[in-house]
């Protein structure tokens, strides 16, 4: 309940600022948060979320920063004093950069600024961006009318971003990034949008992408959790020699990947899973860890 | 500012790589194929970027953009020339 009221307050505080009409011609989405919580849940504030997810190309990127400037937001100070090494760190070899804040009372509103779906080690094919957010469908969001993904382009967001948050060695270092919640959004994503995310049109999507080895992957994890046996019909579309070798390891690229020595369930109730990784990490991947944790983390 | 010249890129960037592999032959190729990887691919954009006083744009700051020495010097060209 509280935290409806303080969502609520966010988004009409935001509707204030005349925020998502000043961008509106700008290719963006509001990603993850309420409005993944209304297309998995039918309501807004069923998801809990922390910040407002944001992702745009990185050529509107200056634009939206401008905006966020002129609405009395400003960048979370990070603990690197090299502004532009910082900027080159986050823009070649991450999704996102650092968050802007904007803070009223004892309250702070974060905005997450994304503006790829892939990680930044991601060697493949890349999606452009704008083409991605082409067709993005309006919301109405706490009474704000708000650009997000289709519920097909929604689940190949969460699937990618998932896939990251379970291999990042950043990510399994420093934080517990493998929780049963996240396999709670894709099943019920895929479960109360099945004719817009059918075997098929996900099948397509993902070949089109070049993505089925991560959604064989993060389908697989879902299925162990929820067990319904229409996630059978997925698997089989989905299942590759390149997807099942992925189901044991982590790291996000060939160099950084290695395998668990332990299973998925002693992963998912782990609370530190940095315990199961940190014996066998390179000195290359503690000094990747280092200078994510300067900027991500203020240290 | 001079344009750069392939030497002069192909210096930069074997400046920053452990394995220095790039030589004037294989200058096309793909720097993720030749081993470069993330860290050493920020190392690279900081040297040139100091090196020809300039600044990438925030959409070319990829290694599948600036993807081998040849785009590099391309890219920079373009900057120079703005």
């Amino acid at each position: 309940m509280l935290e409806e009221v303080r969502n609520g307050a966010v988004f009409a505080f935001l509707n204030h600022l005349d925020f998502f009409s000043k961008i509106r011609n700008m290719p963006y989405s509001l990603v993850k948060g309420a409005a993944l919580s209304k297309q998995c849940y039918g309501n807004e504030s069923e998801r809990r979320y922390n910040d407002i997810d944001l992702l745009v190309p990185k050529a509107f990127l200056g634009d939206l920063e401008n905006h966020l400037l002129q609405m009395g937001f400003h960048s979370r100070p990070s603990s690197m004093k090299d502004y532009r090494l910082e900027r080159i760190l986050c823009l070649s070899s991450s999704h996102q950069i650092i968050p802007y804040v904007r803070t009223i009372g004892n309250q702070s509103i974060v905005i997450d600024v994304n503006f790829d779906i892939f990680w930044g080690e991601y060697e493949g094919k890349k999606i452009n961006m704008e083409q991605f957010l082409a067709d993005a469908i309006e919301m109405d969001i706490y009474g704000t009318k708000v650009k997000t993904l289709p519920p097909l382009k929604a689940m190949v967001q969460l699937v990618l971003h998932h896939y990251k948050d379970m291999n990042s060695i950043f990510l399994l270092a420093t934080r517990n990034t493998i929780r049963s919640e996240m396999f709670k959004d894709i099943y019920f994503l895929l479960k109360n949008n099945i004719e817009d995310i059918s075997v098929q049109n996900l099948l397509r999507i993902s070949k089109e992408y070049e993505i089925i080895p991560y959604v064989f992957y993060v389908l697989f994890y879902t299925k162990q959790i929820f067990g319904d046996s229409f996630l059978l019909e997925y698997l089989e579309a989905f299942r590759t020699p390149e997807g099942e070798k992925l189901l044991n390891a982590y790291g996000l690229c060939k160099k950084e990947r290695k395998e668990w020595t332990v299973d998925f369930r002693t992963r998912l109730e782990s609370n530190d899973l940095n315990d199961y990784i940190e014996g066998y990490l390179t000195e290359r991947d503690r000094r990747k860890i280092q200078l994510n944790k300067q900027i991500f983390m203020g240290g | 500012m001079e344009k750069p010249s392939i030497i002069n890129v192909v210096e930069i960037i074997n400046s920053c790589i452990e394995n220095a592999v790039i030589t004037e032959s294989n200058y096309e190729d793909s720097l993720i194929e030749l081993g470069v990887d993330s860290i050493e691919f920020i190392a690279i954009i900081v040297e040139l970027e100091k090196t020809f006083n300039i600044e990438f744009p925030d959409d070319r700051l990829s290694i599948l953009e600036l993807e081998s020495v040849s785009k590099i010097i391309q890219v920079i060209c373009e900057i120079l020339e703005d």
